[in-house]
């Protein structure tokens, strides 16, 4: 027989769909998205399941509770139901239904969507309350006015609207949600990964803090193994739908070559070597932004902010979400408008510049954005994307065209890659594409909008050397932003904190 | 000069090469979206029962005429009067003007000294069966009867789907096209331009619509064009909207910020980049304008204000049908082919939607 302590426990756990989409090509055979999967959460344990996008850890966590309509499951998730053990993929749409919730709680990724735009959030906290447990009248004030003040938003805040918070208050009121009616399992879906730093800190100490009070278990899906060997008492990586490693010290001693290569994307960032030879403070800088100040009605974005950055530097901006750091960069672009101060570009006030002058201006300024999915027109081929700006700015088509293809072969892609649209690539080639574009036309200034936070780790590890190659080659000034010190650190020879 | 020619070979080549990986790009979207349209299986039967219909109406000449298809005169060799107006002199008659093939003496003339080959049915939508009484319930002559001239109303409806199709078609394109172009263009310049045009916009859907056409018919001899032009004063509209907030959603795309920052005319990303990426949504409104325009067509009609007197028309056969309520044949079987038409439009816009919008998946 089982033991008393186990909460969950997950036997031979596949997962597929039955679509064209998971069919074999050749042979027709429908394809498991998660195979053969097996593990067990003890009471009070963190248990974290880590990998790359596609790996099938989120698939994991859902079928848990049954949250993926379409998916078809074979084998066993035995849940620990007060001492006799019910499997959950036997269970009735209806039977599960008081299982979610009470007995499992779970937090996502994106809090916004997961809270009712229209309904302050004691109305929605109440509403689970009532729901979940058998408190009626004053209790269930008590019991919101208690799970504010656990989750530390306060209930002087429960008439407050869900856009009336910040990401990582709406996140606590998630886990606010999920510990409702005391559930023995939370399971958390990349719970911090949509919030900045410091808030990932408090959300992390909170979840903690619950688990301690309540004496749940916690189920955490990540990307990050950093995060993951911080917090857990089990680390399960997962890879194309396989557990491939399980242990506590996977960051310390990976045993397979995939961990291996997960950890070495890790500690890529101390290798990088960027020169920041010929930074020369003493010239003009190359760009002077004085005293700029930006307002969107009421709401004061940047307030007299002053920044100077010299030929061949490369500045870090870090700070929290929503403290002005899109704003500056637009500004800086001219998509912006700003509301007092000057931004000098190369010694011209950017204020003056208009029509053929606007022109090579742009030329010298490019940008890499975060997403490399909305970064990239998806009705336009590779190579349309990327000669764009080459055209724009007068080169024919034949000079047009080799450089392209230069390009290409140099971010390690292929010729043939011209003729290809967006929807044929992974992130991080999109990523490559992206950068391609802003490189092309060989700016002075090149502005990186945190070009590797929505990539994979190995991913993002190339995009870094990359980027580090053209800083070394091309002699170009970088602007970084970015919430990843390390990556900071590791890329910028100064850093200025917004906000 | 070698150089370039070099260049251009190698150019070429590459672009041959690389032919095959765009068709599949592609074919592969095309591919998945005909799959999907096909998987639904109401609006693939509906779009195959609506093109075979539309097609064998293109061809009304020859199923439904009041000539022969063709026919032989001895001494005077073949004739096609389907494509050709020939005097009776021309075959050996008597009269110099065109000839009228219902006249029993020019039947029995062809019949004794040659034959004709008829088409199915003896009237063309204006021919007149003189030895009924009008209007006249189904016989083997006329198979839906006829109306209260005397024309067959088989004859007619099929001219007249022809007609509402054809004019349907005319008029989404010509309304989608201004309707779209002008959406995008709000959509992706906004701010001011965007406030007082919309408000133009709302000023315009406020107008009663009915009581302008009325006036605009009675200004405009009634045809094709006129009617076409006074319809799209109100329908091109419609497209308007939704062009408009895909293309709001566009804009603030990362892809069209970085177009911006690399020097693109405002012309160059609205065409290269905002209309290409607003299309989907607003091709699968295009079937729903379609019922809308032969919708709008057959009120007119039926209202004695579109099409000139005589000419084939759904809703004119419904305007009989109202004023003979003794003859129930007429207005049942205009009633019968505009509602299927709309059903089978309704039914292929649900199709194409179903289609291009990946997230109705489910709720098929």
């Amino acid at each position: 027989m089982m033991k008393d302590d186990v909460v969950l426990k997950v036997e031979n756990l596949s997962v597929f769909f039955d679509d064209e989409f998971s069919r074999d090509n050749v042979t027709g055979v429908i394809k498991n998205t998660v195979e053969s999967v097996n593990f067990d959460i003890k009471k009070a344990q963190t248990i974290s399941i880590v990998g790359e996008s596609g790996s099938g850890k989120t698939l994991t966590a859902l079928s848990i509770l049954r949250l993926k309509d379409n998916a078809k499951f074979n084998g066993k998730i035995l849940f620990n139901n007060d001492g006799d053990f019910i499997d959950l993929l036997s269970l009735s749409e209806k039977e599960l239904e008081k299982i979610r919730g009470s007995k499992i709680g779970m937090i996502f990724q994106e809090p916004m969507l997961s809270l009712n735009p229209l309904m302050t959030i004691e109305k929605q906290i109440k509403e689970s309350i009532l729901l979940h447990t058998d408190l009626k009248g004053e209790q269930v004030d008590l019991k919101v006015k208690e799970l504010l003040d656990f989750v530390g938003v306060g209930y002087e805040r429960k008439n407050d609207y869900p856009f009336n918070l910040s990401g990582g208050q709406r996140q606590r009121i998630m886990i606010a949600f999920s510990i409702v009616a005391n559930p023995d399992l939370l399971i958390a879906d990349e719970p911090t990964t949509a919030l900045d730093t410091d808030t990932q800190n408090d959300i992390l100490d909170l979840i903690k803090k619950a688990q301690q009070k309540f004496g749940m278990s916690v189920l955490f899906i990540t990307h990050d193994l950093n995060l993951a060997s911080r917090i857990s008492d089990n680390i399960i990586v997962m890879e194309n739908g396989k557990i491939i490693e399980t242990g506590k010290d996977v960051l310390k001693n990976p045993k397979t070559d995939y961990s291996k290569k997960l950890v070495n994307a890790l500690n890529v960032l101390d290798n990088v070597v960027c020169s920041f030879d010929g930074v020369d403070k003493s010239s003009e800088p190359l760009l002077d932004i004085k005293n700029l100040s930006v307002c969107r009605g009421d709401k004061v974005i940047l307030n007299n902010f002053n920044l100077s950055v010299y030929k061949n530097e490369s500045v870090g901006i870090v700070g929290k979400s929503g403290c002005g750091k899109t704003t500056l960069l637009k500004a800086i672009l001219k998509v912006a408008d700003i509301d007092s101060g000057d931004i000098f570009f190369d010694g011209v006030n950017l204020k003056n510049i208009k029509g053929d002058l606007l022109k090579s201006f742009r030329k010298n300024l490019q940008i890499v954005f975060q997403d490399p999915f909305s970064s990239l027109s998806p009705r336009m081929r590779v190579g349309d994307i990327i000669s764009e700006g080459l055209i724009a700015n007068g080169f024919d088509s034949k000079c047009t065209y080799n450089t392209v293809v230069g390009l290409l072969k140099d971010f390690g892609l292929s010729a043939d890659d011209y003729f290809k649209y967006p929807v044929q690539f992974s992130g991080g080639q999109r990523q490559r594409i992206a950068i391609a574009r802003a490189v092309a036309l060989q700016p002075k200034l090149l502005l990186l909008d945190e070009p590797t936070s929505a990539l994979d780790i190995s991913v993002q590890s190339d995009i870094i050397n990359l980027l580090s190659d053209i800083k070394n080659k091309f002699k170009m000034t970088f602007v970084f932003v970015s919430h990843d010190l390390r990556l900071i650190k590791s890329m910028c020879n100064r850093v200025i904190k917004l906000g | 000069m070698v150089f370039s020619l070099k260049n251009i070979l190698f150019k070429n080549k590459n672009n041959l090469n690389s032919s095959d990986v765009v068709k599949s790009a592609h074919s592969s979207y095309f591919k998945s979206v005909w799959k999907n349209f096909k998987s639904f299986r109401r609006a693939y039967l509906s779009l195959w029962i609506f093109s075979i219909i539309f097609i064998v109406s293109l061809f009304s000449e020859f199923i439904a005429n009041d000539r022969p298809l063709f026919m032989y005169v001895r001494g005077y060799g073949f004739f096609a009067p389907v494509f050709k107006d020939y005097s009776e002199t021309d075959f050996g008659g008597e009269l110099p003007t065109a000839a009228d093939y219902n006249d029993p003496w020019v039947r029995n003339y062809i019949s004794d000294n040659g034959f004709a080959v008829w088409p199915l049915i003896k009237f063309d939508y204006k021919a007149i069966n003189y030895d009924v009484e009008n209007p006249s319930g189904a016989s083997l002559v006329n198979i839906l009867g006829t109306d209260d001239h005397g024309r067959d109303v088989f004859a007619r409806l099929l001219y007249a789907i022809r007609f509402s199709i054809l004019f349907a078609f005319s008029l989404v394109i010509v309304s989608s096209f201004i309707g779209i172009l002008l959406g995008v263009a709000t959509g992706y310049f906004a701010g001011k331009f965007d406030l007082w045009f919309q408000r133009f916009v709302e000023v315009w859907n406020g107008l009663p619509q009915m009581f302008v056409l009325i006036i605009a018919m009675a200004m405009f001899a009634p045809s094709f064009w006129s009617l076409l032009f006074v319809l799209t004063l109100f329908s091109w509209t419609s497209l308007l909207g939704v062009a408009r907030a895909e293309a709001l959603k566009v804009r603030n795309q990362d892809y069209v910020l970085a177009s911006r920052v690399l020097g693109l005319s405002n012309i160059r990303i609205l065409f290269k980049h905002i209309l290409p990426n607003s299309l989907t949504a607003v091709i699968s409104y295009l079937p729903f304008a379609l019922v809308g325009a032969i919708g709008s067509l057959t009120a007119l009609d039926f209202l004695g204000i579109g099409m000139p007197a005589g000419s084939a028309s759904i809703g004119d056969i419904l305007k009989q049908g109202k004023e003979n309520l003794e003859h129930p044949l007429l207005a049942l079987s205009g009633f019968v082919v505009i509602s299927g038409i709309l059903v089978l439009l309704i039914f292929i816009g649900e199709g194409v939607r179903y289609a291009i919008d990946t997230s109705s998946k489910k709720n098929k």
